[in-house]
């Protein structure tokens, strides 16, 4: 089967055309090199008009080769400047000049038909002349027309493969060009739906001015006019935003518009790429390892504090074991109890999340997994502790914890009070300690957050930047 | 005798006036133009007291002598616009209301986000950012919990928040907080089930602004692009319009970039999936569970907010585990909530309100700040 162009040329006749003509070229040119031969073939040529030597011999003519050289670079060209190359371009260029003709007159066609003297006094704002905005946009000599076109026509460019060196950047370069236009297209398409409601709500407002008699119509003032159309107006864009229509064509919009962007900035990371720039693409590169490293040095740095907290807290426990215990450091009232067993409270979560991302903190690994395990029965008792004494009535969609406190009151009690229960029996309380404060020392005691936001984020000082920042334009 | 009716003079002296009253309207609105206009908005002097990356903590302090509350409240706002909002202008502040009544303000600035903070996930805004500053107000004010308000998307994010830390929240109010993405109220739902995000954030990393800012308009184009601009032109001749015009006009287009991955798991994770309201949401490896609300919650919203619906709001407090849990829904839109004079007396002052009857021997818990809110519900 044979492929043909837009006017019936078969490709593989222009390509014998071509073929013979550059042997034809080639050959000559071979005859040029070798000046006796091409003599020769100038006297077998027949040349009658030929200069002769006084012997009678044919004279050597230095110009003669070139003769047929030059009618073959000229066939050649012939062919190259046929209907079948030079079509394409044609047609675009004389389509594209139609279009824009086409555009320019539905624009100004409703302005020069506005003192026409029809029949309505709103016949300019009418269908077919309108505000020509849906027919600049989606009719007949559009803009969407001229980018359907030149996606057909400029397709039929970009999809000839690309060969050779620069074979990977042509491909880009079609790319953008074949996005850009499936872009714009889709957006022609989409500002055409977006003016529908516009041209409708007009046509809907001179339809009911229409319907008024001259009474009416005389008591109308702009502002009622400009009222009903808004409101027309409205429900048009309303009733378009349900439609299957509209959202089907959003969705290609964005994919249109994504697909361009990314093709775009992939031919632009190369140009930059040439010119020994850094591109967006590189400094993603870097941004997602800057994103990853930060993480790890922020989970490392918990682990650290943690570790640390752990070291200090088993210390100062341990001096409290050794101190001879007086009977009235017992009698802790129960709500600062509360607020101790907070700590342990909140120690649970971190340890989980410490525990579920041990990557991060491989040297942390041991602490944490064990205090994981550890906590766990300080943590749950002492959760719903405080809940329990915050909230009374548990909820009866509570998380599982309050039923639990709703459940074992009495555990729930004892973890209220572990001062008491560190006095009382100290190996206990130290036990209990030491998972609650290694789980997470930046969140477990309300006293103790500053360590892990201090790491986090940085405090401003009164003097420092704060000074500076203080707002008050008026002041 | 009546004069011959001639309606081409009728509409010829129409026209006349009409055009006679636009030329004395365009002639004010130039010697307004011409004159000295106050648009500042966050006129409220702050503290800047703690910072991460782009993040910054704004602090507000009340001048009362005698305050009336023992916690603070930490404002989150939305990543979406900016906080300035609740502070437009002196008169038409929330913040204002807030710091007369006695009430300390923290409240979250989250800057303007850049290529470089593409890769942070709702995990490091919740977890991470958030958690954060409330460690340092807890540290600062030596307290173990504060009273937590979120607005809109961080409306949402507090939410996150509160059911990963309760223990950290003392009380919780959302403000127009979309909690329930199923829901076909408001357009801007509709088109969000069918965005391609991973198309959009792959070309450009953020969720840029003014993509949003031209989305929002187009929910309404008819009053977002045509009717608020001739409403404009009307009244170019008042001087006070202009200005609240302008310091509208201001806020609203003062809009920072979406970090990618934030915007990407929103999009997907509530938009399409819904998952929130399902408690399955995960973040940072954590499942979010509603239920673990258990502190008080008060959630306001919107009768006519045409971005987060009612429906989108109401469902939080019946999933939550907290039995003071109440709703309550104001006749006005998204941002008159926040903006309006009407809602100046109702929305602020019911939230004074509610936290004084919850903070036990505030002398405010007498009912003194109690608002007129249009519809309420217990939960």
């Amino acid at each position: 089967m044979t492929r043909k162009d837009s006017k019936g040329m078969d490709p593989t006749q222009m390509m014998d055309t071509v073929i013979k003509n550059s042997a034809l070229f080639w050959e000559n040119m071979a005859r040029f090199s070798k000046p006796s031969q091409g003599a020769e073939a100038g006297a077998k040529g027949g040349a009658e008009g030929t200069q002769k030597n006084a012997d009678g011999s044919p004279s050597f003519n230095p110009w003669e080769p070139w003769g047929p050289a030059m009618e073959a670079w000229k066939n050649f060209q012939a062919s190259c400047s046929s209907e079948a190359f030079a079509d394409h371009f044609q047609v675009v260029r004389e389509e594209g000049f139609k279009q824009f003709e086409q555009m320019a007159k539905n624009g100004w066609e409703p302005l020069a038909s506005m003192g026409d003297g029809a029949d309505s006094p709103f016949s300019w704002a009418q269908s077919p002349y309108g505000l020509g905005a849906t027919d600049f946009l989606g009719g007949k000599g559009s803009l969407k027309e001229i980018f359907k076109m030149l996606s057909g026509e400029m397709h039929r460019f970009v999809s000839i493969p690309p060969l050779g060196l620069s074979r990977n950047y042509q491909e880009k370069i079609a790319d953008v060009m074949e996005k850009g236009n499936q872009f714009y297209l889709t957006l022609a398409e989409y500002m055409f739906l977006m003016f529908s409601p516009l041209e409708q709500s007009m046509g809907m407002v001179v339809a009911t001015m229409e319907g008024l008699t001259d009474e009416q119509r005389r008591s109308l003032t702009p502002e009622t006019v400009y009222e009903t159309w808004l409101k027309e107006l409205e429900q048009g864009y309303f009733a378009l935003y349900g439609s299957e229509e509209y959202l089907g064509l959003l969705k290609r919009l964005v994919s249109a518009m994504g697909d361009f962007n990314l093709a775009r900035q992939n031919f632009m990371s190369d140009c930059l790429k040439l010119m020994g720039i850094p591109s967006e693409n590189d400094l993603d590169d870097l941004y997602r390892d800057l994103y990853s490293l930060k993480k790890k040095l922020s989970s490392l740095e918990n682990s650290m504090d943690e570790m640390t907290q752990f070291v200090m807290n088993a210390k100062s426990a341990k001096k409290e074991t050794e101190k001879p215990q007086a009977p009235s450091m017992s009698a802790k009232p129960v709500k600062k109890a509360a607020k101790e067993a907070n700590p342990a409270a909140k120690a649970a979560k971190p340890a989980k999340k410490v525990a579920e991302q041990p990557k991060a903190a491989p040297k942390a690994e041991k602490p944490t997994k064990k205090t994981a395990e550890q906590p766990k029965p300080a943590s749950k008792a002492a959760k719903p502790a405080r809940k329990a004494a915050e909230q009374p009535k548990p909820a009866p969609k509570a998380a599982k914890p309050a039923k639990k406190a709703a459940e074992q009151p009495q555990a729930a009690v004892k973890a209220t009070t572990p001062e008491i229960k560190a006095t009382e029996r100290p190996r206990e309380a130290t036990k209990a300690a030491k998972p609650s404060v290694t789980a997470k020392a930046r969140a477990s005691a309300p006293d103790q957050p500053a360590k892990s936001s201090d790491k986090g984020g940085s405090p401003v000082k009164g003097s420092a930047k704060p000074a500076g920042k203080i707002h008050s334009p008026k002041g | 005798m009546d004069p011959i009716a001639n309606p081409i003079a009728d509409a010829v002296s129409t026209l006349m006036a009409y055009g006679t009253e636009s030329l004395n309207r365009a002639r004010q609105g130039i010697e307004v133009f011409e004159s000295e206009l106050n648009t500042t908005i966050a006129d409220t002097p702050f503290e800047v007291v703690f910072e991460i990356d782009r993040v910054k903590l704004k602090h507000y302090r009340s001048e009362k002598a005698q305050k009336a509350f023992q916690r603070p409240l930490l404002v989150v706002y939305a990543l979406i616009n900016r906080e300035t909002m609740l502070d437009l202008q002196p008169g038409r502040s929330v913040l204002e209301i807030f710091l007369e009544s006695g009430l300390d303000v923290y409240m979250v600035d989250w800057g303007y986000p850049t290529r470089k903070d593409q890769h942070l996930t709702i995990d490091d805004h919740v977890n991470g950012y958030i958690d954060k500053i409330v460690d340092f107000i807890l540290k600062k004010e030596g307290l173990p919990a504060l009273n937590l308000m979120g607005i809109c998307m961080g409306g949402t994010f507090s939410v996150m928040y509160a059911a990963l830390h309760p223990e950290k929240i003392n009380a919780l109010i959302t403000t127009v907080t979309p909690t329930n993405f199923d829901t076909c109220g408001s357009f801007l739902h509709s088109w969000m089930k069918e965005l391609d995000v991973d198309k959009l954030i792959g070309a450009w990393g953020n969720m840029p602004a003014d993509v949003m800012n031209l989305g929002f308009l187009l929910l309404n184009p008819a009053r977002l692009m045509l009717d608020k601009y001739n409403n404009f032109a009307k009244h170019m001749g008042d001087k006070v319009f202009v200005e609240n015009f302008v310091r509208m006009e201001k806020w609203i287009f003062d809009s920072p970039d979406v970090p990618g991955a934030t915007f990407r798991q929103f999009i997907l994770d509530c938009y399409q999936k819904n998952l929130l309201i399902q408690n399955k949401m995960v973040i940072g490896e954590q499942v979010v569970d509603l239920r673990n609300i258990t502190m008080p919650l008060l959630n306001i919203y919107g009768k006519k907010d045409h971005l987060v619906p009612p429906d989108a709001c109401n469902r939080l407090t019946h999933a939550v585990g907290s039995r003071d849990a109440r709703d309550i829904c104001i006749d006005t839109g998204h941002i008159g909530i926040y903006v309006s004079s009407r809602s100046q007396k109702e929305f602020a002052p019911e939230i004074i309100q509610w936290l004084a009857d919850r903070e036990p021997g505030s002398p405010l818990s007498d009912g003194a700040w109690a608002g007129r809110p249009v519809e309420r519900r217990d939960a």
